[in-house]
């Protein structure tokens, strides 16, 4: 794979060839606009791609300044648009998958690690890392004499199309222990995941050595992923739990700028996410920079939290709007915070609880206010949301297993998540919710090129 | 005259030693595969193999129903997992009879009422009268049942014609076996006795991955050695949840005392065999 | 001719160059079977060309021989058409789709009988196809060399089955001759025969052997009295002609040490599949050989037959799966005659009559060699 096919996948360089443009929106679902949309990335391909070919290493999309066109920013925007051949580089600074645009779909897979010593495990990191790099971009997969099993799985035919596939590796707190001789270069705040008041933790789906993020815009790229990992590391890895997702396709609705997709519970989620295009921001955040107080070669990683969050939606449907909207905090169709007459606002409005004290308005144990409480001091809680919605069948009541597989990354796990999970417990929300599984990961920092791997600088510092 | 024939035939057709056939056959072909005629001795040798394991298994039956009719709940008991070793090492011959291997070896999850299911039979119908009833009681017709099957799959066995694919296939089906119930330890989950099948099923792959060892040799040397690592791991795992180092016949701890990480450690290189054996098949040429 | 001049037993020279002829044999049987193995039906050129108009077929009446036949529809019109082999409502063979100017060819497996082509619109008046029966080159495909794997493992199976028995009853022959026990000697004898008759084509494979087996008085010059007279014919002569077990014990050994050298190279040799049928064949005619002209059949000549035709009867078992996909009616005529022999012949276990009339039976027999040796052809084998 040369390199300008790596940074022709910069999802930036789509925006910023949307933008240029200079369609409306109401145009973006013609074909004829979906022509020469694609024409145009095809022109990045050769244009940008040569010119820019060592910033686009350092992890930087160099159009990544003009994303901020008010349109589709957001991490956890609602997909709009299944391009197969939507690309996204692999190699750089921070690993692909976390201010990635989130697409349609998304599952995530926690491995326990089968490796036996240091030698076995720095061959599945280099395994692992050449397959994802092969997987994300794309390609024909191997022939192979029919007397033989294939050696893929083929549910994606000859051509692997990347499909905005993104696949984030991270580690557990596991991975630590005294096999690989990893303790003294433990990320200082990675830990086990431990139980909150309301949680009600099935083993088989906590925790985990490794954690793999997969998304797509379909899912069945990220099966054709998962698969193809297992084929490649037997006797190295062992699947512990997974779990996927989806999040609703939303056409771009014209004078609308884009909504958060929403959860089972009808609720839009996401909104007020902190956006992923900001560089400082995610800097301050998600990345784990010289600031925080990690190991050195943990920058550019960032803390994954995970949670399996059983939802009781039967229950939720049998309980008035003005109660879920309570709960919420928002309004439910529109997603705008709930105001002091009732008039109806947008999803991206602040809700301003200096001007609440009692919670009058927002009650003080809506799910939203707990959540982030806009406070100076709160700031530095804020976390990256990254979820999907989960639906598994049916519980032995006859009661649908669904709910979000909640994701989060953020710089510090213990000003993030686990705070914020904190503020959390005891929400009227609880009544309608069950986390049941999960586990804290350290999304490894990303690799550099096609001579590194993932771990790398993990195996170095503890050698 | 009649003597022209002097014996019962004539000597026109003396053999040539098995290798320099097989070097005929292959030598001009210029072709990697292996020569089918190089197969027939493996395979004739698994079906001796597995003919030796079926007398053993009547022989084991015959021992452990007796004592179910009987009413010997201790002794039956304790005949269960080393009777039933004999089934599992020759698994992927005796399920290509599937009524026989639904009404010996059927779980209760194969069945929609479960235990109380009519159907459910075989071993592990017994398997739950002695480990979690207790019990013989009512057992009689099932003990039976279960001798008419084996004697009946003894003279099916017998007067079938192995198919190569099959018996190269069993290594990579017995693994597959191991990994997708053995490792859960579901299969025998009153009498706990999980690790016997596993040496079985293990036991079963090996012996057909030494016959055709010398043909994958021939093909992929790095494959046979890895293969033969893993095995040993395998059986190195297993050997530490023995009664007795020195006396296999004592045979194994409960599953349940079998640790995660050994659970972990079984995994690994059961799933490699399982991914490597799925290759001996085409390494062999077979379809 | 009388027995009086019975040919001399062969000398070792003579053994050494049947042993040297035999093998030059074998290796041009191994050649030619190398060769079958590897006969790949030639493809067809463009065999019958099939063209089809706005208004039909032309030509509109095929004639073609039995066999896999090649079929080129060239479509002449100017819609795309469809073309079909139709075997009364089934369609048997066809081509879809085939554009206006193009050609496609078609390959069928025809048996003997008539058949109507479609020919382009459904309006179109249909096509007839006649398909002769007894055509030379409709031979049956030729089998994948891996066909023969399972039946000759399964020989091989047999073999050592019956091997181990061979073994465990010359131990007891032995034994009992060592302790002068008559009967067990006897028992032991029979056991030990009908195992050797199963094996008797292995055996046959191997001349030396087969002579200190199953070498008859008449082959040697000096008769029973023959020193080199050794083997089940002079145990049987000793046990029921003499009715005493003297002398026998180093023919007994000598048995067992054949048996063991037999059971050693079987191990290490491995059996054409055109042995199967041929093999089994010509024990059958050695058996025939000599009995023929006789009106009676003895006891123990008949419980020799019993036990061939055993043997045969797992030959034809083996290769009853091939010859089904090949030749349906080969495999009738074959187990017909098997079963008529088998009919004729009394059970493996009961005790033998002293002797039976021998016509019906050297029939029977003769018709079974006759089907087996013609099998290889079925099997595209050449032996």
């Amino acid at each position: 794979m040369s390199q300008f096919d790596r940074h022709s996948g910069c999802p930036f360089h789509r925006r910023t060839d949307r933008s240029q443009s200079a369609l409306s929106q109401s145009d973006t679902s013609t074909p004829a606009h979906r022509e020469r949309r694609r024409f145009l990335k095809g022109a990045g391909l050769t244009g940008l791609g040569l010119g820019l070919g060592g910033i686009g290493l350092g992890g930087t999309c160099p159009a990544r300044a003009l994303a901020a066109t008010g349109h589709g920013q957001d991490v956890t925007s609602a997909p709009q648009e299944q391009d197969s051949q939507l690309r996204y580089p692999f190699y750089g600074h921070h690993q692909q998958g976390i201010v990635t645009p989130r697409p349609a779909t998304g599952m995530l897979v926690a491995f326990d690690v089968l490796a036996r010593d240091r030698d076995d495990l720095e061959r599945l990191l280099k395994i692992l890392t050449e397959r994802m790099a092969f997987l994300t971009q794309g390609g024909n997969i191997p022939e192979r004499n029919p007397l033989f099993p294939p050696p893929d799985s083929g549910i994606l035919g000859p051509v692997v199309a990347p499909d905005g596939l993104t696949m984030t590796l991270a580690v557990g707190d596991s991975l630590f222990d005294q096999r690989f001789g990893l303790a003294g270069a433990r990320p200082k705040r990675l830990q086990r995941m431990e139980g909150f008041p309301n949680d009600a933790l099935d083993a088989a789906r906590c925790h985990g050595d490794l954690a793999l993020q997969i998304c797509a815009n379909t899912l069945d790229t990220g099966y054709h992923a998962l698969r193809d990992i297992i084929k490649n590391t037997p006797g190295l890895l062992m699947v512990r739990w997974k779990q996927e997702g989806t999040v609703p396709l939303l056409p771009p609705a014209p004078g609308d700028s884009d909504g958060s997709a929403r959860n089972f519970l009808g609720f839009r989620d996401g909104s007020a996410n902190p956006d992923g295009s900001d560089d400082a921001l995610m800097d301050e955040l998600v990345w784990v920079g010289g600031d925080h107080d990690e190991p050195a070669w943990a920058r550019g990683g960032s803390y994954l939290a995970a949670r399996i969050i059983r939802n009781f939606v039967e229950r939720w449907d049998r309980t008035p709007l003005q109660e879920q909207e309570m709960i919420f905090g928002r309004r439910k169709m529109s997603g705008a915070p709930l105001s002091k007459d009732g008039a109806e606002g947008k999803e991206q409005d602040v809700p301003d609880y200096t001007r609440d004290p009692e919670g009058e308005i927002t009650p003080l144990d809506a799910h939203i206010r707990l959540a982030n409480p806009r406070t100076l001091a709160t700031e530095k809680n804020r976390i990256l949301r990254r979820p999907f919605n989960y639906s598994n069948g049916v519980e032995a009541n006859g009661q649908l297993d669904m709910g979000l597989l909640f994701l989060c990354f953020q710089a510090d796990l213990e000003a993030g998540f686990i705070t914020v999970q904190h503020r959390l417990d005891g929400e009227p929300l609880e009544e309608y919710i069950k986390p049941v599984g999960g586990g804290y990961f350290f999304v490894l920092p990303g690799a550099r090129d096609a001579n590194d791997f993932l771990g790398s600088g993990l195996l170095a510092a503890s050698a | 005259m009649k003597t022209t024939r002097q014996w019962i035939a004539t000597g026109a057709f003396a053999l040539l030693p098995l290798a320099p056939f097989t070097a005929l056959i292959t030598a001009p072909a210029a072709q990697a595969a292996v020569a089918p005629e190089a197969l027939v001795a493996p395979v004739a040798d698994y079906k001796l193999y597995v003919l030796d394991n079926l007398e053993q298994l009547v022989s084991h039956t015959r021992d452990f129903t007796a004592a179910i009719q009987a009413g010997d709940v201790e002794k039956a008991q304790a005949l269960y997992a080393p009777t039933r070793v004999y089934y599992e090492r020759i698994e992927p011959i005796a399920e290509l009879f599937a009524d026989l291997d639904a009404s010996i070896d059927a779980r209760e999850d194969d069945y929609e009422k479960g235990v109380a299911d009519p159907d459910f039979t075989g071993f592990h119908r017994l398997e739950y009268a002695l480990f979690h009833d207790h019990s013989t009681d009512g057992m009689d017709k099932y003990a039976q049942g279960l001798m008419d099957d084996v004697n009946d799959l003894d003279s099916r066995v017998q007067g079938l014609t192995f198919p190569p694919e099959t018996v190269v296939g069993g290594a990579a089906a017995l693994m597959e076996e191991v990994a997708a119930t053995k490792v859960s330890g579901e299969e025998d989950r009153y009498s706990r006795t999980d690790l016997w099948d596993f040496q079985g099923n293990v036991d079963g792959a090996r012996e057909i991955f030494e016959l055709f060892k010398p043909l994958a040799a021939q093909e992929d040397a790095g494959f046979v050695e890895r293969v033969q690592t893993n095995f040993d791991d395998v059986e190195e795992t297993l050997a530490d949840y023995r009664l007795d180092a020195d006396d296999p016949s004592a045979g194994f701890e409960s599953y349940d005392e079998v640790s995660d990480a050994d659970r972990r450690a079984l995994t690994g290189p059961v799933t490699v065999l399982a991914e490597d054996l799925s290759t001996l098949r085409g390494l062999l040429g077979l379809n | 001719m009388s027995h009086a001049a019975s040919v001399a037993p062969p000398s070792s020279r003579a053994l050494r160059l049947g042993m040297a002829l035999s093998f030059l044999l074998t290796l041009v049987a191994l050649g030619v079977f190398t060769l079958s193995l590897r006969a790949v039906h030639p493809v067809g050129d463009a065999g019958q060309v099939v063209e089809v108009t706005a208004t039909g077929c032309e030509p509109n009446r095929l004639e073609v021989a039995a066999g896999r036949r090649t079929f080129t529809v060239v479509n002449r019109s100017n819609r795309a058409i469809e073309w079909e082999i139709i075997d009364g409502v089934m369609v048997l063979a066809e081509r879809e789709n085939i554009a206006p100017g193009l050609r496609q060819p078609l390959t069928a497996t025809l048996q003997a009988g008539d058949y109507v082509m479609t020919c382009g619109l459904l309006s179109n008046p249909r096509g007839t196809l006649h398909v002769l029966a007894g055509d030379a080159s409709a031979q049956p495909a030729a089998l994948p060399a891996t066909a023969f794997v399972g039946a000759l493992a399964e020989y091989r199976v047999y073999t050592t089955l019956q091997l181990r028995r061979l073994r465990a009853s010359a131990v007891e022959l032995r034994d009992a001759i060592d302790a002068g026990d008559l009967d067990a000697a006897r028992r032991a004898y029979r056991e030990a025969r009908r195992a050797d008759l199963h094996l008797a084509m292995p055996i046959g494979l191997y001349s030396d052997i087969d002579q200190r087996l199953n070498a008859h008085a008449d082959d040697f010059e000096r008769r029973e009295a023959d020193p080199a007279f050794v083997g089940f014919h002079r145990l049987a002569y000793g046990l029921f002609g003499q009715q005493d077990t003297a002398g026998l014990a180093p023919i007994a050994a000598q048995l067992l040490t054949d048996v063991e050298t037999l059971t050693e190279r079987l191990k290490h040799a491995s059996i054409p599949p055109a042995q199967l049928a041929d093999g089994t064949s010509r024990v059958l005619e050695a058996w025939l050989d000599h009995h023929r002209g006789e009106s009676a059949i003895a006891g123990p000549d008949l419980a020799d037959l019993v036990a061939l035709t055993e043997g045969a009867d797992k030959i034809v078992s083996l290769l009853a799966p091939l010859l089904e996909g090949q030749s349906p009616a080969t495999l009738q005529t074959l187990e017909a005659n098997l079963s008529t022999l088998q009919q004729d012949l009394p059970a493996a276990d009961s005790s033998m009559p002293a002797g039976v009339a021998a016509g019906g039976l050297l029939q029977a027999t003769s018709a079974l060699a006759d089907s087996l040796a013609g099998i290889n052809q079925t099997l595209t084998l050449k032996g």
